[in-house]
């Protein structure tokens, strides 16, 4: 039986190749007519050669571009968003998205020291769910102040041109990927927006440095994109979902989720967990272990379901040398 | 092992009386043991496997012995006396954890010089091995752990430090909030620090590994046995359930090794079709307070004995079947998270009746209509011992709901005599009747 981690830890690997070093073999932007992929994930633009785009980044640009020429390119970014999140929900966040990668590389590494890690208090969870769409509704305010004409942010169009790019931690974490060190921090002067907007990117990355390790998946609840693509959650093809019943509420799956949902331990009758916060990665359903109790969905129907055996091929502890295969 | 506190409940028993009550306790224990074994070994095609936990159920052989012997080297043994002990970090220790519920008659009447006959068989039964110094098991712990669950194991274990240390552990009653976990895991690090300072030795995250390793085997064995239950009769209750409860004090992995044997003999079998009764005998499911071997053999007996007969398919015993059922979940193998999973292991998917929520236990009802379903029940046997308040105050709720479900569920009240056999002949027979006439029924339309 394939592991769930494993499949996706290849699966994040092939995308973060794909995604970020495709270009260096010539492969450029996937452009088709002018229409290039936009992903619901931080496939960052300051990638040198990236075939994909960033979500946020379209989205800025299409709206500090101005209605007359900005709004129309960002049909398709949109409608693409709509598909991907119809289908996969948020599972571009732990299957495809290269930071959320580089997060999970992270923790890898935590964990291989054998070294704890922090939960979120219920306090602060919420609270990095209203940072989270702070930061969405800041983008959206701010790239389409700069777009409107005689609007008092056309002033500082130069100042905070793509405002969420300029704070995000990719900005960082993707030259020092590619290598090119002298990209990183650059602090702007040219006036005092630029300067206090470089010092806030600096401490954003101070804080991505900090918390990666030791909270599970930090940044991703504080992502704006992972706070759009979560809203898909509710209706997304792929899904995560629960036969309440065989649910013995042992509290592992709650555990072992990186971003502490407790909906998927919580929750005795709703078949589908649709938390916003559900990233897909479907660490609980290895870990749950009941059989059938959690399942990975596709619509309906289950594709992976939670048992025994595979509880114990993913559990930390390795059992070596089970006697005979346990079917539950 | 004497403390050195003045005796707050038990009195000092006369020397030649304790010796004789002691000879009458191994004499009666030895027959009562002799008589159940041969009563299952009437079961046809009994699985040969079952040999080896037939020796160890007889309590005076050779793990009594092999116990003597580690002691004897400086081991330590620790007792439990409830199943919400962490066993895991007694094994990680180097100790030997062995549970001393009692499930023995006499003693009982013994305990009741200290406590009136209305408490709970168990805990009277507890307190007479206690006094008299009768059960080697209990006699050789070096502690006791008392998870304080039910009113009766909570004041036992305080009866109990008369005689031995004592590590009481305060289990939260309502369980699934962070801050009652967050409580528990104080508990369970306290624990673990008295283990260390007992055995002298540290607790550290490569032994609590390998002890999460020893029993997520044991579960995996455990739930192996359980699988094969669901399908035709391969194996009587009463085998099973002896099987689960000589976990009680066998070495785990010896243990673990015995019970996947017997789990390969009975696939066997299943190719064979060597069934233990008819393929249409209607399958029960015990639960409610527990059944103690050997005492409580009586209602098994009479089960699947009786004529129509019925046999015993699954049970929620904390006797039984959910000994080793629930594994030590760990995400993340530092020795915080091992020390975690081993702490929620423990309360979280517990569902006794000691636990309260606002759903009504909805855990333990869940996983009784589960159990149900998966091993296709046919009547439910809902078992209290008189002074079992808990169980028997939870009842209501679960008739009413199997009632509802249609599921046949039969409330049977009794105590650890034999006295009232005649009686439970008569209302067990009656249940049986009505549920082998209903599948007939059943199977008419
Ligand atoms: S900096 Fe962040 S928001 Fe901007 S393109 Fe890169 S990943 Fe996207
Ligand atoms: S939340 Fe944001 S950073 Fe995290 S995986 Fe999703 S898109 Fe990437
Ligand atoms: S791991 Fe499975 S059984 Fe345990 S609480 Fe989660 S869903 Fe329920
Ligand atoms: S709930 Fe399950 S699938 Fe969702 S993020 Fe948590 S562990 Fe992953």
């Amino acid at each position: 039986m394939l592991k769930i981690t494993r499949l996706k830890l290849g699966v994040q690997i092939v995308f973060f190749l794909l995604i970020v070093y495709l270009g260096y073999a010539g492969v450029r932007l996937i452009e088709w007519k002018n229409i290039s992929l936009v992903l619901p994930t931080l496939s960052c633009y300051y990638t040198n050669h990236r075939i994909a785009q960033c979500f946020i980044r379209s989205l800025q640009e299409g709206l500090s571009a101005g209605w007359k020429v900005g709004y129309s390119t960002l049909l398709v970014p949109v409608i693409l968003l709509v598909i991907f999140g119809l289908i996969f929900g948020r599972a571009w966040c732990s299957w495809v998205c290269p930071l959320g990668f580089v997060q999970d590389l992270s923790i890898r590494i935590r964990k291989l020291l054998k070294i704890g890690y922090y939960n979120l208090s219920d306090n602060l969870k919420q609270v990095s769910v209203l940072v989270r769409w702070i930061f969405v509704i800041a983008i959206l305010f701010i790239a389409m102040g700069i777009g409107i004409p005689h609007f008092f942010l056309k002033e500082y169009q130069y100042d905070l041109i793509t405002p969420f790019c300029q704070i995000c931690p990719s900005k960082q974490i993707f030259p020092f990927v590619e290598g090119r060190f002298k990209e990183m921090f650059t602090v702007d002067t040219i006036s005092t927006l630029s300067a206090v907007m470089s010092y806030l990117a600096i401490g954003v990355f101070v804080f991505y440095l900090l918390t990666t390790s030791f909270i599970r998946r930090m940044w991703c609840r504080l992502c704006p994109m992972g706070a759009i693509l979560g809203l898909f959650n509710r209706f997304s093809f792929l899904s995560l979902r629960k036969e309440g019943k065989r649910c013995t509420k042992c509290g592992v799956c709650q555990r072992s989720c990186p971003v502490q949902v407790t909906e998927v331990y919580e929750e005795k009758k709703k078949e589908k967990i649709a938390s916003s916060d559900c990233t897909l990665c479907f660490r609980c359903v290895e870990m749950c272990p009941e059989k059938d109790a959690l399942k990975v969905g596709l619509f309906k129907f289950p594709i992976a379901r939670s048992k025994y055996k595979r509880f114990l091929q993913s559990s930390a502890v390795k059992v070596t040398k089970l006697q005979k295969e346990n079917s539950r | 092992m004497k403390t050195n506190n003045d005796p707050k409940y038990l009195p000092t028993l006369d020397p030649a009386e304790k010796d004789e009550l002691q000879k009458a306790f191994k004499a009666g224990v030895q027959k009562t043991v002799a008589e159940n074994i041969e009563k299952m070994k009437q079961v046809p095609n009994r699985p040969k496997a079952m040999e080896y936990f037939d020796q160890v159920a007889d309590f005076f052989g050779q793990r009594e012995k092999e116990i003597r012997e580690f002691k004897a080297q400086g081991g330590k043994v620790i007792g439990f006396a409830c199943m919400l002990a962490p066993v895991e970090l007694i094994l990680a220790a180097g100790a030997i954890p062995v549970r001393i519920d009692s499930g023995f008659y006499t003693p009982s009447k013994i305990g009741d010089r200290i406590v009136p006959v209305e408490v709970c068989p168990v805990v009277r039964s507890m307190i007479g091995l206690a006094m008299a110094n009768l059960y080697p098991y209990l006699e050789m712990c070096d502690v006791i752990i008392s998870p304080n669950t039910c009113d009766g194991k909570t004041k036992v274990c305080e009866i109990l430090t008369d005689a031995f240390p004592v590590w009481e552990m305060n289990v939260p009653r309502i369980k699934d909030t962070p801050q009652a976990k967050s409580y528990w895991l104080e508990q369970v690090k306290e624990i673990k620090g008295k283990i260390e300072k007992l055995t002298g030795r540290s607790i550290t995250g490569k032994a609590m590994r390998t002890a999460i390793e020893t029993t997520l085997k044991a579960t995996a064995a455990s739930r192996r046995l359980l699988d094969l239950r669901k399908g035709s009769p391969l194996i009587s209750g009463r085998d099973a359930m002896l099987v689960d409860q000589m976990s009680y004090f066998d070495d785990l992995k010896r243990w673990t090794d015995k019970t996947n044997l017997l789990c390969d003999e009975l696939e066997r079998k299943a190719v064979d079709k060597s069934y233990v009764a008819a393929e249409d005998t209607p399958r029960i499911l015990l639960t409610g307070s527990p059944m103690i071997w050997p005492d409580c053999w009586k209602i098994p007996n009479l089960i699947e004995e009786s004529k129509p007969q019925g046999l015993i398919v699954a049970d929620e015993f904390c006797s039984g079947d959910r000994i080793y059922y629930d594994p030590v979940g760990v995400d993340e193998g530092s020795a915080g998270d091992m020390l975690k999973a081993i702490a929620e292991r423990y309360i979280m998917p517990c569902t006794c009746p000691c636990f309260t929520s606002e759903d009504g236990n909805q855990d333990r009802i869940d996983k009784l209509l589960t159990l149900v379903k998966d091993y296709k029940i046919s009547g439910v046997i809902y078992h209290v011992i008189r002074g079992c308040h808990l169980y028997a105050m939870e009842y209501m709720r679960l008739k009413r709901l199997f009632e509802k479900e249609k599921i046949p569920i039969y409330y049977l009240d009794t105590e650890y005599s034999r006295e009232d056999s005649g009686q439970m002949k008569t209302r067990i027979e009656a249940f049986l009747e009505m549920l082998a006439t209903k599948t007939q029924t059943d199977d008419l339309y």
